[in-house]
């Protein structure tokens, strides 16, 4: 077993934790290599941009060295066992296949075709219903009556469109990635009667969806545009 | 791209047990607007460090009960509430959180005990 020097952690009930958590940590293995989060005390005036550090240089002790390659991590002292009791629940959800590998592009496969199917006006913002009015006035009475902007516009990969779906005081937002991956052929979802329904500013933590997208495709750059 | 979740339903993997993302991490258009009040204006975030940040957020909030929630055990309690979240701020060493947070909650009993002897009135 390896000696730690237990500096603040007078309580003996600790010690026997931390040779419980040794006695397990034998068994069980790591087959990918599982972040350090270290939480150093921040004395930052806004508490939720809070970066992850190495802990205060007089209190840290040394985490197991099998997650380092590069020598010992040093972290404080309070948070020792808190670290290690995550690494075990990462490695339990693990070692059951429970944790999602790679994130999907999206959440719900008929948002996503429905998002397909609305129109995108120039810089692939969705058009809103003001918009596409116009827009289609214009195509009506403009020379080019063989264009079709739907058909133009869908064929266009992009990686990441965020836009609001209406400017009249609605600071909703949609968040899609478009991906390489063939539309399934099927429903035809006309984005005027699925309406979906965005996340206002009150935000519904319980059981609201969000679109999240990790993976970028086809080696197209990521163009995010934050519209407030 | 392996997908763990067998088609487009959401439920196929509640079934199965797999965590879903929505589950594990909090939304990312939330962390995007939480972010974007300390910056500037005209600041843009990129994709990426929002699902840094959502990544980093969600294993805090974990970390953080995880040892609130070992404090309840050791007292034989079912119940992980707002004072276990300060203590264990403080115990793993966010003094400065814990006692904003500890003021933010007094406040926040004392708006919850005005609402129950003052129910709004049924017209």
């Amino acid at each position: 077993m390896k000696p730690f020097l237990f500096l603040n952690l007078p309580n003996t009930e600790f010690n026997s934790s931390q040779v419980d958590c040794n006695h397990s940590m034998a068994h069980s293995s790591y087959p990918y290599g599982d972040p350090i989060f270290a939480y150093g005390p921040q004395a930052i005036s806004h508490p939720q941009m809070i970066p992850p550090m190495l802990g205060l240089a007089s209190t840290r002790v040394a985490l197991p060295l099998d997650l380092a390659e590069d020598g010992p991590i040093y972290v404080n002292a309070k948070q020792y066992h808190g670290i290690l009791r995550r690494r075990q629940s990462r490695a339990k959800l693990e070692a059951q296949n429970k944790l999602i590998k790679n994130r999907k592009p999206y959440l719900h496969e008929s948002r996503h075709r429905h998002a397909l199917n609305r129109v995108r006006g120039s810089g692939g913002r969705f058009l809103s219903t003001k918009q596409l009015a116009q827009s289609n006035a214009e195509f009506v009475t403009g020379a080019h009556s063989g264009s079709d902007p739907t058909n133009r516009y869908q064929k266009e990969h992009l990686s990441e469109v965020e836009s609001h779906s209406s400017k009249d005081g609605d600071n909703s937002s949609f968040i899609t990635t478009c991906s390489d991956r063939p539309c399934l052929s099927g429903n035809n979802v006309n984005f005027r009667q699925q309406e979906c329904m965005f996340l206002g500013n009150s935000a519904n933590m319980g059981g609201s969806p969000q679109f999240s997208g990790g993976l970028t495709f086809g080696g197209a750059k990521q163009r995010t545009s934050v519209v407030r | 791209m392996m997908d763990n979740v067998g088609g487009s339903s959401s439920n196929i993997a509640e079934n199965s047990g797999i965590i879903r993302e929505q589950d594990r991490l909090l939304p990312i258009a939330n962390v995007g607007k939480i972010m974007k009040q300390i910056l500037p204006p005209n600041a843009k975030i990129s994709k990426e460090s929002k699902e840094t940040m959502q990544e980093c957020v969600s294993e805090f909030i974990s970390f953080v009960t995880s040892e609130a929630s070992e404090k309840c055990r050791k007292e034989r309690r079912k119940t992980v509430n707002g004072d276990d979240i300060c203590w264990a701020l403080g115990s793993l060493g966010f003094d400065d959180y814990a006692e904003p947070l500890r003021r933010y909650l007094q406040r926040y009993r004392e708006q919850e005990l005005d609402r129950a002897n003052n129910p709004p009135k049924r017209g």
